[in-house]
């Protein structure tokens, strides 16, 4: 076991740590925003780790993933921040 | 030798800044003040951890991938923490009770688009 080896188990205990408690977030939130901001930073997280286990399997496509993740936690977000705005509005109109 | 080192670094400060943001998550006291903490955190631990792992790879073409995701990551991130905090002001998302402004006093009629 080299030295590179555990300087990657440490870190990918240190971020399942912080993806944890992202999730508490998540189950707390008191808004939807919250949920919305803590579901990116768990995608963050998510394709750091990524990174770090295309390193410790030798698999050079897991960058591949890490990529598409990217792309569609964005997507996810701006969804979740349109679905809002329009919510907000159509309520008004009712009102 | 040399890579190997300055690989690990660079991986155990990335996720080092990304614990910080997620205790930030769990710590700040307002939603505004949170989506600071899980924009500027996350953005540098990613990229810190990015570029560790090619540094360690030593190839081109790993190298130009990565130069894609903090490519998207830089273009994304502030764009996304603007249009979710653009929303929450919209809903009317609480502030902290210490938050004084007033700046959006006169744009209400803005807003609605």
């Amino acid at each position: 076991m080299s030295f590179f080896t555990i300087v990657s188990y440490i870190a990918i205990v240190i971020m399942s740590i912080s993806m944890l408690l992202t999730l508490v977030r998540f189950i707390k939130g008191p808004s939807l925003p919250d949920r919305v901001i803590s579901l990116d930073v768990f995608s963050a997280n998510l394709l750091g780790l990524l990174a770090i286990y295309s390193i410790l399997s030798e698999q050079k496509s897991y960058l591949n993933v890490a990529l598409t993740i990217s792309l569609v936690a964005f997507v996810g977000t701006l969804t979740f921040a349109y679905y809002l705005v329009q919510k907000k509005n159509k309520h008004q109109e009712n009102d | 030798m040399i890579n190997e080192i300055v690989s690990a670094i660079l991986i155990l400060v990335g996720a080092i800044f990304m614990l910080i943001s997620s205790i930030g998550m769990i710590r700040l006291p307002d939603f505004y003040i949170r989506n600071s903490a899980s924009t500027k955190a996350v953005v540098l631990g990613v990229s810190l951890i990015l570029i560790g792992v090619g540094i360690h790879y030593d190839d081109i073409l790993i190298f130009i991938e990565i130069f894609a995701i903090l490519f998207f990551i830089y273009l994304i991130s502030p764009l996304a923490a603007h249009i979710v905090s653009r929303a929450a002001v919209i809903t009317k998302v609480d502030f902290w009770k210490k938050t004084k402004l007033d700046d959006l006093k006169g744009y209400e009629d803005e807003l609605k688009d």
